[in-house]
């Protein structure tokens, strides 16, 4: 990371521009690469003539954006993206909370409890492997369309990961940590909260983190077919009907840029706070 | 106090059996017929071949594991399970990488709810004593393999235990770092006057910190031979009782290793 290796012989101004550069290398190149991607996209829809409505150039997307940005023209409601991601924020988080609080414990449990993870584990394996869109249909037959189904949905994307990672972990926990703490005079409550739990934080960060990147397809997806007014997902399956592909390609950028954004700042903070602070695993390794 | 305890030892084992998968077509004798009895304040080491149930022996003291038969007391009551009586360090450290050497130590206080300001007062002893000032607050993660045991070591002695067990605690370090910690140990046996279980492969390690060398024989394992290291502290390893004593050990170790070697030969084939 901190590596000063510029040869004695290089001049003081080489090795300032030298290390100046390498600082900000990994700043810029990200920025560099999405600007050339939408440049290259946008030279193709000129130049190529492919219709518009199909591909709309990235200039008249990010235009469709701001206006739905915006207080609107008095047709359309005002604020409208707003609204959606709204939704869609409140499915996602409120889904992934329950599922973080409800898997945590069962994970925990069955890390714990040789018996209980005999008889879950099978069932677990099972369902984390059907894709979450798959029961997107059952759902809506038994709860209806609504917040409430998307919600659910996003409890089912989010919650085997977590159960999964959290039993990992307990049962990841050295055995002589635990003889340390029965010798210190832990009871079982002490050793559960005092041991079992820090032993397991990197597994539970770990779980979350997938957790999170699975909740965030299932709200979309579950949003594409149960949301009835607002959500990102739901919108850019509504504008298909109105042929508004650039609100479409809008919605798109706005799943992308939330997404990376929950994933990198969400859990690199919490990562630099527990994990990488601790040493016990660097963030590349989650 | 009365003649009856200062005369019980400490910790007594008589005709202690394990028996692993007892009752199973695996079942494999580890121990067999252990005798050992250890006086209060007393260091005492536990040598011999790798396998030959020595840790096993440290882990039923610590109430890890139960003996299959015999009778194990500890202040002349039957050891039921773990127990802060005890301190125990292992070669592996495992420390808490989740809290700071400070809370680490304070490991013991905390579920014995020693109030904060005791608390404070113990652990800035032992901070001291294991020369970790300034460390506090740091991560186990970044001390290096000596810095951490020593942070195991006044994690087992914060809450003050009658009983140090140690498993092969400075097997995982390097020469000069051993020296040194055996020198420390030293030390703090002769400032807290613990009653010390040692297991180890070294016959030096045993030689300079003990005051009986218990050798195992080769599984099933007894104690084969106690040796009395009447020497003073600090022990010279060239002097000339110290090579006799190193030279007795050495050759009795010899015989217990060659039978495990010829042991392992037969179970692998």
């Amino acid at each position: 990371m901190s590596e000063i290796a510029p040869s004695a012989a290089a001049g003081m101004d080489d090795r300032t521009s030298w290390l100046a550069w390498k600082n900000l290398r990994p700043r810029v190149v990200p920025v560099l690469s999405i600007l050339a991607f939408g440049l290259l996209w946008e030279l193709v829809v000129l130049f190529a003539v492919i219709n518009p409505v199909l591909l709309p150039p990235p200039s008249a997307v990010l235009a469709r954006l701001f206006e739905m940005m915006g207080p609107g023209d008095g047709v359309a409601p005002s604020y409208l993206m707003l609204r959606h991601i709204g939704a869609t924020m409140v499915a996602l988080l409120g889904g992934f909370a329950i599922a973080a609080l409800v898997s945590s414990a069962i994970g925990l449990m069955m890390g714990i409890n040789r018996t209980a993870y005999e008889w879950l584990n099978p069932i677990i394996s099972v369902f984390m492997v059907i894709p979450n869109i798959a029961v997107v249909p059952v759902i809506i037959l038994w709860f209806g369309l609504g917040l409430h189904t998307v919600i659910i949905v996003v409890v089912m994307g989010a919650c085997f990961p977590i159960i999964y990672t959290a039993a990992a972990g307990v049962q990841s926990c050295p055995k002589k940590m635990i003889w340390a703490a029965q010798t210190a005079g832990a009871n079982k409550r002490q050793i559960l909260f005092s041991v079992l739990i820090g032993a397991t934080m990197p597994y539970l960060i770990a779980g979350h983190k997938l957790a999170l990147g699975r909740a965030w397809r299932a709200v979309i997806a579950g949003e594409i077919f149960a949301a009835t007014k607002y959500g990102v997902g739901f919108m850019i399956y509504d504008a298909r009907t109105f042929l508004d592909s650039k609100a479409m390609f809008a919605g798109l950028i706005v799943v992308g840029l939330i997404g990376m954004t929950l994933e990198r700042q969400i859990f690199g903070f919490i990562e630099k706070k527990t994990v990488v602070r601790w040493g016990v695993a660097s963030s590349k390794n989650l | 106090m009365s003649d009856a305890t200062v005369t019980a030892p400490k910790i007594a084992a008589r005709n202690i059996v394990k028996i692993y998968n007892h009752g199973t077509r695996n079942a494999v004798k580890a121990v067999d017929g252990l005798d050992l009895e250890v006086r209060q304040g007393e260091f005492v080491s536990l040598l011999g071949p790798s396998g030959c149930g020595k840790s096993t022996f440290l882990y039923m003291i610590g109430g890890f594991e139960k003996p299959t038969r015999g009778e194990l007391l500890l202040d002349s009551q039957p050891i039921k399970g773990p127990g802060s009586n005890r301190g125990i360090v292992f070669q592996e450290y495992v420390l808490f990488p989740w809290q700071t050497v400070y809370r680490n130590i304070e490991f013991g206080l905390r579920v014995n709810k020693v109030p904060q300001q005791e608390r404070a007062e113990r652990i800035g002893k032992l901070v001291r004593m294991i020369g970790l000032q300034g460390f506090e607050d740091t991560y186990p993660a970044t001390l290096s393999g000596g810095m951490q045991q020593r942070v195991a070591l006044a994690r087992a002695l914060a809450y003050d235990p009658d009983i140090l067990l140690m498993d092969e605690p400075f097997g995982a370090l390097d020469a000069q770092t051993r020296s040194r910690m055996i020198t420390d140990l030293i030390d703090i046996h002769q400032k807290t006057h613990k009653t010390t279980l040692f297991v180890t492969h070294s016959v030096q390690e045993a030689l300079l910190l003990s005051d009986r060398v218990c050798l195992f024989s080769a599984r099933p394992s007894k104690i084969k031979t106690i040796f009395e290291i009447d020497l003073p502290h600090p022990r010279e390893i060239t002097e000339d009782q110290f090579v006799a004593h190193e030279r007795a050990i050495m050759e009795s170790l010899e015989v217990e290793v060659s039978k495990t070697i010829a042991l392992d030969k037969v179970e692998a084939g």
